[in-house]
């Protein structure tokens, strides 16, 4: 027993020790499960969370998020990690023209599913390539992510313009077959979504830990999420987008990221490995 | 037991071809992985592992998520990621906002790394033209690591190494070939262990 406590203090400092507990009490009181998370950006976001809130202490902080709802709240919002652009990754929006969208038109309904689309700009980045591609009447975009407070943002359509040159550069890489402004409003240093957008995205809070399956899915989208899970967690969270595909559906992964946490990678193929796109083939 | 150690290699303006002058001094057995965070223009495929890869006779490969630090390799950060280093010895990404107006940035690899890798890290840091790698360095040293940094004589923009020396006591300001020299014996002494 000793030696097993000896050993273990060898392998974790105190703050490794505190982040540990922090998680299972975040579980434990409140069902938030963080515990698959990849542990270095974790960390330094519980450092940035004392830092910014002036709580000294990891018990102090752990004695409030056991208590107070409104803590946890606060708290887990900042775990989570909200950067996105229009357009992310232009290829990938080229690509899915090229590849995906003429696969779509034989689908009478189309059905897509953005997993972790945070504040909401690649929601509306692929409602304007619907629209471009003539196929917003008939598809919609459930746009989840774990965190309200990102989504109320995501509703509103509404960007500080300081992110108008990505996105309008962007937009162009991507294949774009007018102007960006064409789907935009600008004023008092914000611009905003032309609202016939929002007409096919549902924004809906859905946790990819604890939550299930959206069924019948012709294409899911999930960019830059899988990195800040370990292994285990990106195999359960991979197998779920498998069993949300249709055969023949989609999968688009950011451009660092990889199939193989997945146990049976055969279901795949590869579409294009330059933007980590996958199709459903069993 | 090369796979104990890592070094970080921090470049921004000017940095390439730093990194290129180390590279080409390295000798032949050298083996100590090395990572490499050299700030890039974000959105564009980047065309420095390729170049890295033709001028050196580790393997490159631009850093993947949960990607395994090993021995005889270089691993660079790609554009518009930060790269944070697991506990197991793994290399991972974040798009955390941008940390001194870049990403990736050079503070928040040191400040992972020296956690994993303690006394067993080393950092250096070249040409640049901001502050990036200073903070990152504190923490290098506070965990037992070393820190060296390229002489801003002959560095292109002599800002960057510049702020490291002012923020920490550092263990050598070299040239790159002082540099190079430093990781070759680095690497020899592991040969003997």
């Amino acid at each position: 027993m000793i030696a097993a406590v000896e050993r273990n203090s060898e392998l974790l400092d105190d703050f490794e020790i505190e982040v540990e507990c922090l998680l299972e009490a975040l579980f434990l009181r409140w069902g938030h499960d963080f515990r698959g998370y990849s542990r270095a950006s974790l960390r330094r976001r519980v450092a940035r969370y004392l830092a910014d809130t002036g709580i000294q202490r990891m018990a102090d902080l752990q004695h409030e998020l056991i208590r107070d709802p409104q803590r946890c709240q606060h708290f887990v919002r900042g775990l989570t990690v909200n950067v996105t652009d229009m357009f992310r990754d232009p290829a990938f929006y080229s690509v899915l023209r090229t590849q995906v969208i003429p696969e779509l038109r034989s689908h009478p309904f189309i059905k897509i599913w953005h997993a972790g689309c945070s504040t909401g700009e690649e929601a509306y980045s692929m409602s304007i390539l619907l629209q471009e591609e003539g196929l917003a009447e008939r598809a919609v975009i459930y746009a989840t992510d774990i965190n309200s407070r990102v989504l109320e943002h995501a509703r509103t359509g509404i960007y500080h313009d300081k992110m108008l040159v990505t996105a309008r550069e962007n937009y162009q890489a991507s294949g774009g077959k007018v102007q960006l402004d064409d789907y935009i409003s600008t004023g008092y240093e914000r611009f905003i979504m032309d609202p016939v957008l929002k007409r096919n995205i549902v924004f809906t809070t859905h946790d990819l830990v604890t939550d299930q399956v959206f069924g019948e899915m012709q294409l899911v989208i999930c960019r830059n999420v899988l990195i800040y899970f370990r292994r285990e967690l990106q195999s359960r969270v991979l197998t779920l987008f498998y069993e949300s595909l249709d055969m023949g559906g989609f999968l688009g992964l950011g451009i660092k990221e990889s199939l193989s946490a997945l146990p049976n990678q055969n279901s795949f193929r590869i579409v294009d490995s330059a933007v980590r796109l996958f199709q459903r083939i069993d | 037991m090369r796979d104990q150690q890592l070094v970080i290699v921090g470049a921004s303006s000017g940095g390439l071809d730093a990194v290129l002058a180390l590279l080409a001094a390295l000798s032949p057995d050298y083996s100590v992985p090395l990572l490499v965070v050299l700030h890039q223009r974000a959105n564009r495929e980047s065309g420095v592992p390729a170049m890295l890869a033709r001028n050196t006779h580790l393997q490159v490969l631009e850093v993947e998520d949960k990607l395994s630090i090993n021995a005889g390799h270089l691993y660079v950060a790609p554009p518009n990621y930060h790269v944070l280093i697991e506990k197991e010895k793994l290399l991972s990404l974040s798009i955390e906002p941008p940390v001194n107006y870049c990403r990736p940035s050079i503070d928040v690899t040191l400040e992972s790394a020296a956690f994993v890798y303690r006394e067993w890290l080393v950092a250096c840091v070249l040409s640049g033209a901001n502050q990036d790698g200073a903070e990152g360095a504190r923490e290098v040293k506070r965990r037992g690591g070393r820190v060296y940094v390229q002489d801003a004589a002959e560095a292109q923009v002599g800002t960057m190494p510049q702020a490291v020396a002012a923020a920490v006591s550092v263990d050598g300001v070299l040239s790159m070939g002082g540099m190079a020299e430093m990781l070759n014996r680095m690497n020899r002494s592991e040969c003997a262990t």
